[in-house]
């Protein structure tokens, strides 16, 4: 700290030096100066004992220095006379002379009991102060200082509320550099998604049924484009999933958590404030690459021979952009459940994979292989990646996909995915507050 | 003010806390003090809402912790020196605390130059050291300027400048009449610092007592007398003036027979004298200086969680201790400087 700052009678908050605890140690910048200035006493590598040797050491070496004067006595050296006392008029024999005693060091005073007793009724108006004395105050000044209380409230009141969490979790999560990188790869995923679909949509209407490649090409649908600009939205969700699991388990693994509930031990509220940031945060990157993913085919697409949309496919540009948002925040947020539950980062993102690729594979073979248990199809459709696909592409078939679902068993549609979403952000989260609740933080 | 009551936590079998009741009072500094494993750290996160207690009660300020309006005004803890998230600046972590219980920011600003990381706040607090990360949770338990604080062992880490200076911050807290608790396995500097002790070992408190009166029982340094007949040993020194001779209770290392006695007041050599020429028959014959450390680790001795297989004293050079030479009731010195002060030995060498 500057000179000029410590002789001014106010820090940055407005505080009246007066009343502020001791001054700190020097910036860790100037530790190695001060450690080596200090007798070379410290042992920077955290052995406890070791920094009170220097306090206890410093207090007895200027009486240490007076030591030595007994300590070397030769064993020729006698005590001139018997010692003070009472004890000659008793003795019937010469004292027999005592081998002189190797002197005790002194002992390290022990500590002045003076400055342990509880000062509460002498208020201390100045903390142990380290700095130079300030000469430089005017006489009127520090009268008048003395007549303000000495103990003034330096903070003002305030209580935990929700809102202070959501700030709290937003500060946290944009202070992350993982935060970027996963919302660049979302934003970036989506237009490759989309550039790809196209593509494949373009090029299949240049060719027939059999290969053949066509003269004209076939009218492409606009619902074929809406479906590429959000396609990717199932595999955006393990990327949004991650950065969802990762936003409770890495305060765990970093053990961050102790100070997170130490501030606020209303746990729910902390993983409800994640939520919301998860999501808001999540469901900015999908728009702006969802966006981007419109732009890109809008601009690509522009000499097509596009056939617009028709009948109820008026909600599919509604349903691709903020809709596939959505489907990827609820993901985060059902990610972030799942990582509440697992509370460990390497066991929180594999529970996620198998969530959201392995589990729907399983099914989906099991189902193909017996085709007695067809009724795995409608669990395969329950699985989030597999109510993402759904609601996402909001009741339109593809051209080139032939649905597989069974027509005796029930498949839900794209607003029943869309509930059915939902569903696993609830269970899922109220699952991972419960889990959070009940955990120790050993 | 810190109240705790009857607390009980078991993990699987093992029993981490047993019974522990103290309370920490305004005003005062009170210092937590016990072997590695003693349940100190987990009295501390039940007192904070970390660990649930089987049974018991842990109330700040007559509340219990989940239920604070605004916890970091009502306490500032100092659990763990590298608990803030590795990716996040100083600057960002602190300031996520404040805003989670409303305060501003400036006070953010303020507790950071108190501590002097101010030249590291936007480094990474994954890249600091094991003193700053300790300067940073200091930080933080200060934030709220908290009426009560909780500090687990908060000088691990640091230089002996911030040892001095947490020393001070914590006087300075008590004086404005909150509650300190401060945990920490070295009794030295938990004398330095502390106006209440609570010693606690194995999951018990062992001994709840003022500093004050545990130095002063402690600190005494006499001639330890074991005779078989006591009542000669106080005849014999009658003549001696200034002598003040007590019979105490016997001790661990005391030879199997005989009653024990302390003498203080007097050099040696005129009891010495005196023994000798009334011909009584002493069996240990001592001079003593016991030292708070001393008197911390024979309470706590058979508490000790982990205790080490080779005993110190078989090794040849047990680090900076010398034994002397030894007569049969002989006087023993030995001059000795451990870590934290000088102690004493006593007959058989190092303990």
């Amino acid at each position: 700290m500057s000179a000029a700052r410590r002789r001014g009678r106010h820090t940055a908050g407005g505080v009246r030096r007066d009343s502020l605890p001791p001054e700190p140690p020097s910036s860790p910048s100037d530790i190695g100066v001060a450690a080596t200035a200090v007798a070379g006493a410290a042992d920077t590598t955290g052995v406890p004992s070791r920094p009170a040797d220097a306090v206890v050491d410093a207090a007895s070496r200027p009486v240490a220095t007076a030591a030595p004067r007994s300590g070397t006595a030769s064993a020729q050296q006698r005590p001139a006379e018997p010692a003070p006392g009472a004890t000659s008029e008793y003795l019937s024999q010469p004292i027999v002379q005592n081998p002189p005693i190797v002197q005790n060091p002194p002992v390290a005073q022990n500590p002045p009991i003076v400055q342990n007793q509880p000062n509460v009724h002498d208020r201390q108006t100045a903390p142990p102060d380290a700095g130079p004395a300030d000469q430089s105050r005017p006489q009127r000044l520090r009268r008048a200082n003395r007549r303000r209380p000495a103990v003034r409230a330096k903070v003002p009141n305030g209580r935990v509320s929700i809102w202070g969490s959501i700030r709290a979790e937003f500060v946290k999560t944009l202070g992350l550099r993982s935060t970027y990188w996963l919302m660049a790869l979302t934003v970036v995923f989506y237009p490759m998604g989309a550039a790809l679909s196209a593509w494949s949509v373009w090029f299949t209407s240049t060719i027939d049924d059999n290969g053949n490649r066509l003269a004209t090409p076939k009218p492409i649908p606009a619902a074929d484009l809406w479906m590429a600009v959000s396609g990717m939205t199932s595999t955006v969700a393990l990327i949004v999933g991650i950065f969802g699991v990762m936003a409770i388990t890495s305060e765990y693994s970093t053990k961050s958590i102790q100070a997170t509930f130490v501030a606020n031990p209303r746990r729910a509220d902390v993983i409800e404030a994640k939520s919301f940031v998860v999501g808001v945060l999540s469901f900015a990157a999908s728009l702006i690459g969802l966006m981007i993913s419109w732009g890109m085919l809008a601009a690509v697409s522009n000499g097509w021979n596009v056939t617009p949309l028709s009948g109820d496919q008026w909600r599919l540009p509604w349903i691709s952009l903020f809709g596939a948002a959505l489907a990827a925040a609820l993901a985060a947020k059902i990610a972030l459940g799942v990582g509440a539950i697992c509370r460990a980062t390497p066991g929180g993102i594999f529970a996620l994979v198998g969530l959201l690729m392995i589990a729907p594979s399983i099914l989906n073979i099991v189902a193909v292989m017996a085709t007695r248990f067809a009724w795995i199809n409608t669990v395969a459709a329950f699985m989030p990646s597999a109510a993402i696909d759904t609601f996402v592409r909001g009741g339109y078939q593809m051209s080139m996909v032939l649905s597989t679902g069974g027509a005796d068993h029930f498949m839900p549609n794209w607003w029943q995915s869309f509930l059915i979403l939902v569903g696993w952000w609830i269970v899922s989260e109220g699952i991972g507050t419960l889990a959070v609740k009940r955990a120790d933080i050993r | 003010m810190i109240e705790i009551e009857g607390l009980v936590k078991s993990f699987g079998a093992k029993k981490a806390v047993d019974q522990v009741s103290f309370t920490a009072l305004n005003g005062r500094v009170t210092g937590f003090l016990g072997p590695n494993g003693a349940g100190k750290s987990t009295t501390m996160k039940a007192l904070l809402g970390l660990i649930r207690p089987d049974a018991g009660s842990a109330l700040i300020d007559g509340r219990p912790f989940n239920r604070l309006s605004s916890p970091m005004r009502s306490v500032g803890a100092v659990l763990d020196a590298r608990s803030a998230h590795k990716g996040l600046s100083a600057y960002a972590h602190l300031r996520a605390l404040a805003l989670t219980n409303g305060i501003p920011k400036s006070r953010v600003d303020e507790v950071i130059d108190l501590t002097g990381i101010a030249s590291v706040k936007k480094r990474r607090a994954g890249t600091f050291s094991l003193g700053m990360s300790q300067r940073l949770s200091i930080a933080a338990a200060l934030l709220g300027d908290p009426h009560n604080l909780v500090l687990d062992e908060p000088i691990n880490g640091l230089d002996p400048e911030g040892v001095k200076w947490v020393r001070e911050l914590c006087r300075y807290y008590a004086a404005q009449g909150r509650a300190v608790l401060l945990s920490s396995h070295l009794m030295s500097e938990v004398a330095l610092t502390a106006d209440d002790l609570v010693i606690i070992g194995q999951g018990r408190i062992l001994r709840q007592v003022s500093v004050a009166r545990f130095v002063d029982e402690h600190s005494t340094h006499g001639i330890r007398i074991v005779a078989p007949d006591p009542r000669q040993v106080h005849a014999a020194l009658a003549v001696l003036r200034g002598a003040r001779v007590q019979d105490v209770p016997r001790e661990q290392n005391d030879p199997a027979e005989g009653y024990a006695v302390l003498v203080s007041g007097v050099p040696l050599e005129p009891v010495a004298q005196l023994l000798a020429h009334n011909q009584v028959v002493t069996y240990r014959f001592t001079q003593e200086r016991t030292s708070l450390e001393d008197a911390y680790m024979e309470l706590t001795h058979n508490a000790v969680e982990y205790r080490s297989r080779i005993d110190a004293g078989d090794q040849a050079d047990a680090g900076d201790q010398a034994d002397a030479a030894t007569a049969n009731g002989g006087t023993a010195t030995a001059v000795t400087s451990t870590a934290a002060s000088a102690t004493t030995t006593n007959e058989g060498g190092a303990r």
